[in-house]
């Protein structure tokens, strides 16, 4: 359904060793939160209908994937010396991707709710492409005609949306 | 058969109306739009409208979301042919030949085909859809607990083993999903899991906020950490399919319709994969192997049938078993339990039009992708030009209302969020995303399908093995998941290669 990650952006051994004692890690403590959850004796319930069955089967299987990824890792060399860094973890795609995260939480936690959505979603919208066409347009030398595109679109974008949800199709917006 | 007819004529009667029509026309032209965006996906697409439309009657709402689902799957041919950039995950194998055609000057010829294959693999599926559906219900009324195990099993098995590179990657993921799924109160006894204490937890985790999440969020995150990049787009020749072109392929257009829709019907298996697998056979049986991947228009037509087939082929299971065929045909068989209409084998029995409403739709949907294949090609491809840094905040702003609207709980937007960063996470570590989607749909199935099997038998696995479906699919998931274990798989081959050679040996004499 999806299709093939370039090789150049599969993550290294290590990242795979990390992420597989993640899983271990987390198969793990679902396993135990099944096994102590309320298996509902004093109703009658039976051992094979008890909330936790399938979660704790699942944990387990999580557990046994967790391992097999890290033996896996381990041995395509997940301990040896020179490794890349993970993707998410080179500097320039950090710093492209807190901005990012930065404006939407934003938002979504911070204005949304606080203010009329149509002036949350522009506002959040104005920021959001200025900032990402910020060095493109500083690049051409039109920093100010960006920042009046960016604000024209966040307001008709903005305004559309509130109007197509809310007016057209009656949807209650947040 | 005749009461079928009846029904069916129904069906379109009551389609042939203004309303329906302008949302059919409205809903591709939506479709193909998001389809063109690269990044964009059939589910999302889906997901954000079924918000939409929650106050439509059903009947607009599911031709809506229909419409879309069969416009986003044909738009993404245009990236494909234009840009080399599948414009959904199904239309990759349209971008080996489609784009070699592009660069010969004949893109426009390229989308004649595209829209030719598409048309033609979304009828037949469409017929198919119409004669397997009552049948595999009526089939899947004798079902019970045991079989609907293995069938849920099986789909979160094929899906994690075919989506991505990395089969373990993918089985982690779905049952990720199978795990989202059970947080909440269970479905037998009403017993809080995994709540941690938060009241919003205990109606469980809500799919389309979840959806939204995984597939529109996360591809926001993952398209703005990378470089913004301009698209250059190919110029177009004329779009008019040559029917010569389809007669001369009648062959390959038949096998990969009849691919398309038996890839769309395995549960778990999406369009790429119909596509993929159209295209392979299509290769194998050609007279002209070498123009592969140089701009062979049986290639293309090939690709394009096969993954339109798929779509109607996904339909059929999600209708007659509950067990949808694709991430997308998921979310559809979501909103048609937010409509009020539960898929599965009693639906023939409790809205039997309503099957048949669903073929009037998609045929709706074809006539929709054929209207603007033939006649609104060049303005359709303007939303190719619109930069990255506009569209994807938009689409933000979407994800958040679209994440809200179904219950107006502010919790779905921070699900959405935390849904969101991890599968940003997880997939730049080369996790697939579509398994996580249908351990979350099929989760509920297989939790309740296994626990009442065991309490019938009070705790005896034997039924699970030995009923005759049973057995049957419990052969095949086993059987699929042991030919990933590399000394099993070499046995296999070994024996496979023994008993051919065996064979031809005998034959020979």
């Amino acid at each position: 359904m999806e299709g093939e990650a370039p090789a150049e952006i599969l993550p290294s051994a290590r990242a795979d060793f990390i992420g597989g004692l993640a899983w271990i890690a987390f198969g793990l403590a679902v396993g135990i939160g099944s096994w102590q959850m309320d298996r509902l004796e004093r109703m009658g319930v039976s051992f094979f209908t008890a909330p936790g069955l399938v979660p704790g089967v699942l944990g387990v299987l999580m557990t046994a994937c967790g391992v097999v990824l890290a033996v896996r890792s381990w041995r395509r060399g997940a301990l040896g010396a020179a490794q890349l860094p993970p993707v998410l973890l080179r500097p320039e795609v950090l710093s492209r991707i807190g901005v990012t995260l930065l404006l939407c939480l934003g938002f979504a936690l911070g204005l949304v709710g606080r203010m009329p959505f149509w002036a949350a979603a522009a506002a959040y919208l104005f920021l959001q492409i200025a900032v990402l066409q910020y060095s493109e347009r500083k690049a051409r030398d039109e920093v100010a005609r960006g920042l009046l595109v960016a604000a024209v679109i966040a307001l008709a974008a903005a305004n559309a949306i509130a109007l197509v949800f809310e007016k057209i199709f009656l949807v209650r917006l947040p | 058969m005749l009461d079928g007819l009846v029904l069916l004529g129904h069906s379109f009667a009551g389609f042939m109306a203004v309303k329906p029509i302008l949302y059919t026309l409205g809903a591709t032209l939506i479709g193909v739009l998001v389809g063109c965006m690269p990044g964009l996906s059939a589910t999302l697409c889906i997901a954000l409208l079924t918000t939409l439309t929650i106050k439509l009657p059903p009947n607009d709402a599911i031709l809506i979301l229909i419409c879309a689902y069969v416009g986003t799957i044909y738009g993404g041919s245009r990236t494909a042919i234009l840009l080399n950039i599948p414009g959904t995950a199904a239309n990759a194998a349209a971008c080996l030949d489609g784009y070699a055609l592009a660069q010969k000057g004949q893109a426009g010829r390229a989308m004649g085909i595209a829209t030719t294959g598409s048309v033609v693999g979304s009828l037949f599926g469409v017929i198919c859809l119409a004669l397997l559906t009552p049948t595999l219900g009526e089939v899947a009324l004798s079902f019970g607990a045991f079989e609907f195990f293995w069938l849920a099993l099986f789909g979160v098995l094929m899906s994690g083993s075919i989506a991505g590179t990395d089969p373990l990657k993918g089985w982690m993921m779905g049952l990720l999903g199978l795990f989202a799924t059970l947080v909440g109160q269970d479905g037998i006894h009403a017993h809080d899991r995994f709540t941690l204490g938060w009241p919003e937890l205990s109606g469980g985790i809500t799919l389309i906020p979840a959806l939204v999440g995984a597939f529109g969020f996360c591809e926001i995150l993952t398209v703005l950490s990378e470089p913004m990049k301009k698209a250059l787009v190919n110029s177009v020749d004329s779009v008019l399919p040559r029917i010569a072109d389809v007669f001369k392929y009648w062959k390959t257009i038949l096998r990969s319709g009849v691919i398309g829709v038996y890839v769309g019907i395995l549960p778990g298996v999406g369009e790429d994969m119909a596509a993929w697998s159209s295209y392979a056979a299509a290769r194998r049986a050609s007279k002209e192997k070498e123009l592969y991947g140089k701009g062979s228009i049986e290639g293309l037509m090939a690709a394009e049938t096969g993954d339109n087939a798929s779509i109607p082929g996904g339909i059929i299971p999600a209708l007659a078993l509950a067990i949808p065929g694709s991430a997308p045909s998921a979310v559809l068989m979501a909103a048609m339990i937010i409509h009020g209409v539960q898929p599965g084998p009693m639906l023939m029995v409790t809205h039997p039009q309503f099957v048949y409403d669903v073929v009037a739709m998609t045929t709706l949907a074809t006539l929709g992708m054929l209207f603007y294949g033939l006649f609104l090609v060049r303005p359709l491809l303007a939303v190719i030009r619109i930069p990255r840094s506009i569209i994807m905040p938009v689409i933000f702003v979407l994800c958040t209302v679209g994440a809200f609207a179904i219950a107006s709980r502010v919790f779905d937007i921070w699900l959405m969020l935390a849904i969101g960063i991890a599968c940003f996470v997880l997939r730049k570590c080369n996790y697939p995303i579509a398994p996580f989607v249908l351990g979350l749909v099929l989760g509920d199935i297989l939790d309740k399908s296994l626990r009442r099997g065991l309490q019938i038998t009070n705790g005896d696995l034997t039924p699970f093995f030995t009923r005759p479906v049973s057995a049957l699919l419990a052969a095949i998931t086993l059987f699929t998941l042991a030919m990933y274990i590399p000394p099993v798989n070499r046995a296999v081959r070994g024996v496979w290669a023994s008993a051919l050679a065996a064979i031809r040996g005998i034959l020979a004499k």
